[in-house]
């Protein structure tokens, strides 16, 4: 016996399921959440570094 | 027309110059010879980006007119060779090994590729890459126009990148050498994986002008051949200074490794910890014996340890805000979806916020960083690593985290685990020597030292070398 649904159930049950989807991120937007993140992680590890004022950013590379 | 016979594929450049000069086989012959193999071998490794036969056999040609007059030009004279994709060669296409570069043609020569040509060098073709020299990160092998760079020593396994081709196509005896490019560890990981010899050179040292740019602080461009004294050759030819390069340290650099210090002179420093328990089990044997090698040379050996800074994060900032900005157009047009690695598509788009504040930062302790680098090498000559700490992974799996110094937590490095992504962030010299196998892969050593001390590496390496035949051993497939 097949489960009966009122017009009312089914259109719920389909907008919420379109809902869901809506909320599931894409592969793509997990990789560039991933992304920031370790944009993040490395800001974090970088400030933990004690910097004398007096440093200037690295323009030169040679001994 | 002669044929050229097989052990020639894997001969080193002075022993194919000499023969060349004897009048054994013509430079036309050879050049033929190389590019058969490297257009019926190089798809089987999708090492091949294009092959460049006509122009070579023309080049050729005009070298054996040279030859007939006892004209001779130097050792790369007829030494058929190939570039990186990444280097621009007038009128040919020049892809970054990336789709939506595919129809990318220059009407210029890169200065490295011109400085070839120059000292008459033959160049068969442009070889395969990672899209983009590997962007920011990428997360699998497969990240290029061409597919993932199979190895010469086992289809299965990666090449290593992102100079995958150039790797590849010296192992498999497809060129004499090849330039490749790193900016960090781009040189040395195709380099140990495919059991060749690379020279990461010091920053500033080779012209980068018709290069694509991935970082401009921190790309270098060198050699990948069969032995240390080949690198230093082949540096010799492609340095020097060049207005055209920003970056142009207006230096050159003359191979003349007998004029370093003598060899006991020679400090080199190492971590026990990188040969015993950092090192993958499998590794370690060959590494060891590595060690004991470079001992026997008599040089003498001391305990180092890295400068304590988060190399990891540190390149991983420079490299991404750097990239992003140079491919902000291709960012901003949305053809960067058409990347192959959704890694590499994220992370240039996630480069795109980094604050300047953080590049910055990142910048100022590469000051430090640089700092105590010349602190360290106040009391070594050499620095002494495992290239990679293991074998190439399988193509199929996913690609770990560039070596990095720190974790995510901070936590503190082991061994000398950074010393890729640190002596690129200080511009330092690095040659990466084969050293025995592990499973049937190959394994490598490297020596880093301080800024234009070349010949002293490649000093060290000819002298490992005399002492070991691992650069001379053959992959099995290529001679199938």
């Amino acid at each position: 016996m097949e489960p009966k649904l009122t017009r009312r159930e089914l259109a719920g049950a389909l907008a919420g399921t379109a809902l869901l989807q809506a909320q599931a991120p894409a592969p793509a937007e997990d990789e560039t959440a991933a992304a920031r993140t370790q944009i993040q992680n490395n800001a974090g590890q970088l400030d933990k570094v004690a910097l004398p004022m007096a440093t200037e950013p690295a323009f030169r590379f040679e001994a | 027309m002669k044929a050229i016979p097989d052990d020639l594929f894997f001969a080193t450049i002075p022993e194919i110059h000499t023969r060349l000069i004897a009048k054994e086989f013509s430079a036309r012959e050879l050049a033929r010879a190389f590019s058969d193999r490297l257009e019926k071998l190089g798809p089987r490794y999708n090492a091949l980006s294009l092959s460049l036969r006509q122009s070579a056999l023309r080049r050729a040609h005009d070298v054996d007119d040279d030859l007939k007059r006892d004209r001779t030009r130097g050792p790369l004279q007829g030494i058929p060779c190939g570039v990186k994709d990444l280097l621009s060669v007038a009128h040919q296409p020049t892809t970054w090994g990336a789709p939506p570069y595919a129809g990318q043609v220059f009407d210029f020569d890169a200065t490295a590729v011109k400085k070839l040509d120059k000292a008459n060098a033959v160049l068969v073709g442009k070889l395969a890459m990672v899209e983009l020299a590997g962007g920011p990160s990428y997360g699998f092998a497969s990240a290029s126009l061409t597919g993932a760079g199979l190895n010469p020593w086992d289809r299965s396994r990666w090449s290593g990148g992102s100079s995958s081709g150039s790797g590849i196509a010296v192992a498999a005896g497809l060129v004499v050498f090849a330039l490749g490019s790193e900016t960090s560890g781009s040189i040395l990981t195709p380099s140990a994986f495919c059991g060749v010899t690379g020279l990461r050179p010091t920053y500033g040292l080779v012209s980068r002008y018709g290069a694509m740019a991935l970082s401009w602080t921190m790309d270098k461009i060198g050699p990948l051949a069969r032995t240390a004294e080949d690198c230093g050759l082949v540096l010799q030819t492609i340095s020097g200074g060049d207005g055209k390069d920003p970056g142009s340290a207006g230096k050159g650099f003359y191979y003349a490794p007998q004029y370093v210090k003598q060899t006991s002179e020679i400090v080199v420093g190492y971590s026990p910890a990188d040969f015993s328990d950092v090192a993958e089990p499998a590794a370690r044997p060959a590494l060891q014996k590595a060690f004991e090698v470079i001992r026997s040379l008599g040089v003498k050996i001391v305990e180092v340890k890295l400068p304590d800074f988060p190399y990891g994060a540190l390149a991983g900032t420079v490299i991404s805000t750097e990239a992003s900005s140079i491919f902000e157009p291709l960012i901003q047009s949305g053809k960067v979806d058409e990347l192959v690695d959704k890694h590499q598509i994220a992370g240039l788009r996630a480069g795109l916020s980094i604050p300047a504040n953080q590049y910055l930062k990142a910048m100022r302790i590469r000051s430090l960083v640089q700092t105590e680098f010349r602190k360290l090498f106040d009391g070594v000559d050499a620095i002494l690593s495992p290239s990679r700490y293991g074998t190439a992974p399988k193509v199929s799996e996913p690609l770990g985290r560039p070596a990095a110094s720190h974790n995510d937590s901070g936590e503190a490095p082991r061994g000398l685990t950074g010393l890729i992504p640190a002596g690129n962030l200080a511009g330092l010299p690095a040659l990466s020597l084969p050293c025995g196998f592990a499973e049937n892969l190959p394994v490598a050593i490297s020596l880093c030292s301080r800024p234009y001390n070349e010949n002293l590496l490649l000093r060290l390496g000819n002298e490992f070398q005399a002492r070991t035949d691992w650069h001379r051993r053959r992959p099995p497939v290529a001679e199938a």
